[in-house]
């Protein structure tokens, strides 16, 4: 049992990291061993550069300036520059200038035993132990405004509890994919070789890390999040809800027996999801007016910052229940 | 009347209070629910309850003879277990409800989610809207109407029991078969839907037990 939330605002930036510390907070019940965010923002530029965003795992004050070393120098050899460095907690954010190859400098960075929790021009990820609001009191991030975001509350099942196997995922490697799960797969192994034998490395032996792979990689071929994510619900074996943030959408997938809940509210200004309605509350409390709905099993769906939003439900003669 | 305020005493505290409410013959309000679980859980004997606003999980479960009113929503597992009573909810209700129902009423004016009366042994489910998949999956005895329309695999693997669907039937579950619908079961449905207030279709579809799968022996499970 995991919690997981997600909040997207239509055309507009708004209170995304706050959001999300109380939608967290909310559902807290189902899983207190860990939690953590992922808050998108806009991109950042400096003259004509994007600004590239690393938050990278410290785990002391000694650590981090060895780190820092290690970053600066990695980002010299290729004609990047770090820009700011501030390290909160065990969490050191860098904003830096760097044109290569994003996967390629996470795999350097990963021989020099550094670990990356998320690159990306928008996306920051905060995740430790603890609930979201122990998050918020070290690392601040109910600060930081958005376009969209996704949040968890871990109850570990598959792997051991520890920072790095909180969630959300970063697709190691990719920038600015990020997904929160509840469930287990069980054909986890299976799927990871495959995607192993095509070069992708593994961070963790956390299922849910393969789910944020999965979907960069078919995002890298130009396929639509939703495309993916229908046809995740083939590929992706075992009970599971999970939520996927990408630059400009944030979309879910539940599988065909839906045993992990998910409800959420469409409104004019914003959309917010959560595991259950609770969080929802947690969040907005006077619900008077709103429709809590719950997409049915087997559906995928997806929402775009521009407010556009696309549903599918496959049916079961595909899968020969019957 | 004994009003309870969710926001200022806990769960535990409200349930604790609808135990000593049975015993005083008193009729209880609660306040903010704020979607909180296990609300009125495990109350044996009358009570007659209403929730202004919306329950969260495990809503009226383990209840005998408890008169409850819901006036939101109510989440995943709403009935769980319930012996008697009836259990009425003005919204919404969640995935698995009346899960293991034994007997009394559990009325959903708006629509319900997915595998609702699972293993349900007696008693009776109405839904106004529409139901999620999988409704009445393996259930062994009692009755499960919708009004609106019912997702995939209607009475999937069912043992006993009936099923009424008033709208359109996405599909059907392995070992549920489509029968007649009689004047007697129109009779019945009438007078059911009138106490609640709620419209009867023209007609309905009825779906019972092929017994091919799973069957229980006649004499166990005739009536309650």
């Amino acid at each position: 049992m995991c919690g997981i939330g997600g909040v997207l605002y239509k055309n507009a930036t708004g209170k995304v990291g706050a959001d999300l510390k109380r939608l967290i907070y909310g559902i807290r019940h189902r899983g207190e061993d860990s939690s953590g965010v992922a808050i998108f923002s806009a991109k950042e530029k400096i003259g004509k550069y994007d600004v590239l965003l690393i938050n990278v795992r410290v785990e002391n004050d000694k650590a981090a300036e060895d780190v820092l070393a290690i970053v600066e120098d990695l980002l010299k050899k290729v004609g990047g520059e770090i820009l700011e460095a501030r390290t909160k907690g065990t969490i050191m954010s860098i904003r830096a200038f760097y044109e290569g190859s994003e996967p390629d400098l996470c795999y350097e960075l990963d021989k020099c035993k550094v670990q990356t929790i998320s690159i990306g021009n928008q996306l920051r990820i905060y995740k430790d132990l603890g609930t979201s609001d122990q998050l918020d009191e070290i690392y601040n991030y109910s600060s930081v405004e958005g376009t969209h975001g996704i949040g968890h509350a871990r109850l570990a099942t598959e792997s051991v509890v520890s920072p790095d196997r909180a969630h959300p995922f970063w697709a190691y490697g990719f920038s600015d994919v990020a997904i929160v799960h509840n469930g287990q797969l069980t054909n986890y192994w299976k799927l990871r070789r495959k995607f192993e034998r095509w070069g992708y490395q593994f961070r963790t032996d956390n299922d849910s890390e393969l789910i944020a792979i999965y979907i960069a990689h078919y995002l890298k071929t130009d396929m639509k999040l939703q495309d993916i994510l229908v046809q995740s619900l083939e590929d992706l074996d075992g009970t599971y809800t999970f939520l996927v943030s990408t630059p400009t959408e944030i979309g879910f997938a539940k599988d065909k027996l839906a045993a992990k809940p998910l409800v959420y509210v469409d409104m004019e200004d914003r959309v917010v999801l959560a595991s259950e309605e609770i969080s929802l509350q947690a969040l907005l409390p006077d619900m008077e007016n709103v429709t809590v709905e719950e997409p049915p099993p087997y559906s995928t769906g997806t929402w775009s910052i521009t407010g556009e939003h696309n549903f599918t439900k496959l049916t079961y003669r595909a899968v020969r229940l019957e | 009347m004994i009003t309870l305020d969710a926001d200022k005493v806990s769960v535990t505290e409200i349930n604790r209070a609808l135990r000593e409410a049975v015993k005083a013959g008193e009729e209880v309000e609660i306040l903010n629910p704020r979607a909180r679980h296990h609300l009125g859980v495990g109350i044996l004997g009358e009570l007659n309850m209403t929730i202004r606003g919306s329950a969260g999980y495990f809503c009226g479960c383990l209840n005998e003879g408890v008169k409850l009113r819901v006036e939101g929503n109510v989440g995943w597992f709403a009935a769980d277990n319930m012996m008697s009573g009836e259990f009425i909810v003005e919204g919404n209700a969640g995935s698995c409800a009346a899960p293991g129902m034994r007997g009394g009423v559990l009325v959903v004016k708006g629509h319900m989610g997915s595998r609702s009366g699972q293993v349900m042994k007696g008693g009776t489910i109405i839904v106004g809207g529409n139901c999620g998949f999988m409704t009445g999956f393996m259930m062994i005895n009692g009755t499960i109407v919708v009004i609106g329309d019912a997702g995939d695999l209607v009475g999937h693997y069912m043992v006993g029991g009936t099923i009424y669907v008033g709208g359109k039937v996405e599909s059907l579950g392995v070992d549920a078969r489509e029968v007649d619908y009689t004047v007697e079961d129109d009779i019945y449905l009438s007078d059911l839907l009138a106490c609640y207030g709620l419209p009867k279709p023209p007609a309905f579809r009825k779906f019972v037990s092929g017994q091919k799968h799973h069957r229980y022996g006649k004499k166990v499970y005739e009536g309650e």
